[in-house]
């Protein structure tokens, strides 16, 4: 019976290890491999080439520049979206109706589940200098010396896509915060009412310590996103005007798949790993600390 | 008392403020996707559309731009993905926490792994592997690389669920000789179904959306996803705002659907998913 079952076990989980082998443990060592080569991507043959591949990566400017553009596209929008989560989400928890609450809830979701590129093209719809909706506001706001061809200006576009990228994701973390807060128990707010505690000081003395885990989730789910985003800002501005929102993620596609430069952006995958990596186990030991 | 109504009316202020950013951009691509560019670009603009409803978008869109060849692709790649991912990692999920192999921790750990290793590392060597098996532009290479990238969170998930399984009824089945092919497809498998639930829906909002795999590797127009045929969509109805909206509609109503009906689903399998931290 035993020796059936694990025969069976075995049978069950062989389509599952093919799929691993093919999608995960075959192409985790060959990445690693190939970039000490001079591999190619089109021969079968390569030579071992040490560390040049990252030597070429680490004094090339290019690298750098997006670099910083990423690690400043992924905090800004991971604090923006912690922050301004954290506060809708508060601000829905302690809503009285109950209808508004639920649909809330379920209208900030909505962006979330919207198509990467429904958003996108959505936006760069209606962030067109000619008849894009957000400069038409501010002509009627009277603001009109702010209108803009806003994803064509190098100055503004970065911004612009980070702003967007709150708007699609922010759904999540609060989603989470409220999830979470749901959990207080009601005799800890009920007691802290007692003592008269407003609401900020409910919120920075009850809410925040008590929600330090959830917060944590939220931090390092939205700062992976953000130093792995590719979708919204290829499909907006294709990494630009100029480089200007050329992130990591750009860069790599069109060193592999524009310039054939296999080799190259395989190294670049693996640096952009190693990153996101560091911060990640930064980002948990601060807040770790913090609890502590 | 004042203090009490002034924070009373900055609530609703905060309130119709946040429903307003997160709904106006969506209703914004309904209303318009059913006027003219002529009826959009009238100055001021207004955002109910005046005059007929121009349903002929959605015809232009289905018809001339295409729609109706990128959404058949889009239900076949999400369907035949869901359906072999849903029967790939069930079974697996299953014999790891119902029958527990002799080795079924490592196997188990391998599959977690997988959770922590970004696409950027996969990317390329799979990419690669699929134009050896000259897979490239075909549907079929599109699905295998969604189902292999897909299989760390479902069985996670899944074999959570197959660990808190009752044993009572599965004592008493054995008594009457059932085998364990019989206990795992008339006993345990209608246990499950909830959790099959949540991992089909989280698949499929990512598959139906999902775009960078259809990027590299579909270049033949006939085959293109939504998610990509929108991109040319775009170019080619630049100025014909009314039927490039029509078309975004079209691509929102499935996941929207999805979301509304499911939404407590949406839930659970996100708590579950982040405890893993």
């Amino acid at each position: 019976m035993t020796e059936r079952k694990t025969l069976m076990s075995y049978l069950f989980l062989l389509p599952a290890l093919l799929l691993f082998v093919a999608f995960f443990l075959y192409p985790v060592t060959t990445s690693i491999v190939r970039s000490f080569t001079d591999w190619n991507g089109f021969n079968a043959a390569f030579r071992w080439v040490g560390w040049r591949n990252y030597e070429t990566i680490w004094s090339d400017i290019h690298f750098w520049e997006s670099t910083g553009r990423t690690l400043k596209f992924a905090f800004i929008t991971t604090v923006a979206q912690t922050v301004l989560g954290f506060l809708i989400a508060f601000f829905i928890y302690s809503l009285v109706s109950e209808r508004w609450k639920k649909l809330l809830r379920v209208a900030i979701y909505t962006p979330v589940i919207l198509p990467g590129a429904v958003v996108s093209l959505l936006w760069v719809n209606m962030l067109s200098p000619n008849f894009g909706m957000v400069n038409e506001w501010l002509h009627k706001l009277g603001l009109g010396s702010f209108a803009r061809g806003w994803l064509g200006d190098p100055s503004t576009a970065m911004n612009m896509i980070m702003a967007v990228n709150t708007w699609k994701y922010i759904g999540l973390t609060v989603t989470f915060y409220i999830v979470a807060m749901l959990t207080i128990p009601k005799e800890v707010i009920e007691s802290a009412k007692i003592d008269g505690a407003g609401k900020t000081r409910m919120m920075w003395n009850i809410f925040r310590p008590l929600l330090t885990g959830i917060t944590e989730v939220n931090f390092i789910l939205s700062l992976i996103g953000g130093l792995k985003a590719f979708d919204l800002i290829y499909m907006m501005t294709g990494g630009g005007p100029g480089d200007s929102t050329t992130v990591l993620g750009i860069m790599v596609y069109r060193r592999a798949f524009l310039s054939f430069k296999f080799g190259e952006a395989i190294t670049m995958g693996i640096l952009l790993f190693i990153i996101i990596l560091v911060l990640t186990l930064i980002s948990r030991k601060l807040m770790a600390n913090r609890e502590g | 008392m004042s203090r009490n109504r002034l924070a009373q009316w900055s609530n609703y202020v905060l309130l119709s403020l946040i429903t307003l950013i997160i709904l106006y951009p969506m209703l914004y691509m309904i209303l318009n996707s059913l006027r003219s560019t002529k009826d959009i670009m009238l100055f001021p603009t207004r955002l109910w559309p005046t005059g007929k409803l121009q349903w002929m978008n959605y015809a232009d869109a289905f018809h001339i731009g295409k729609v109706s060849v990128y959404f058949l692709n889009s239900v076949t790649v999400t369907g035949a993905t869901l359906l072999i991912q849903l029967i790939v990692v069930t079974l697996a999920a299953y014999a790891l926490g119902k029958w527990k192999p002799p080795g079924y921790q490592i196997l188990f750990f391998l599959f977690l792994a997988t959770l922590m290793i970004t696409s950027e590392m996969t990317t390329i060597p799979v990419f690669l592997m699929l134009r050896q098996f000259d897979l490239l532009n075909t549907h079929q290479g599109l699905i295998l690389a969604y189902v292999g990238g897909g299989i760390g969170m479902a069985i996670y998930l899944i074999k959570n669920f197959v660990d808190t399984l009752p044993k009572e009824m599965e004592e008493a089945a054995k008594i009457d000789g059932a085998g364990l092919l019989r206990i795992f497809w008339s006993i345990d498998l209608p246990l499950i179904v909830p959790v099959l639930a949540v991992v089909s829906i989280m698949s499929f909002v990512g598959v139906w959306s999902e775009f960078f795999w259809a990027l590299i590797t579909i270049s033949e127009d006939r085959l293109k996803t939504l998610p990509l045929g929108l991109l040319n969509f775009q170019s080619q109805y630049n100025t014909n705002y009314g039927v490039l909206l029509a078309g975004l509609t079209i691509v929102t109503i499935p996941s929207m659907l999805v979301y509304l009906l499911f939404s407590r689903y949406f839930i659970e399998g996100m708590t579950a998913g982040s405890i893993k931290g």
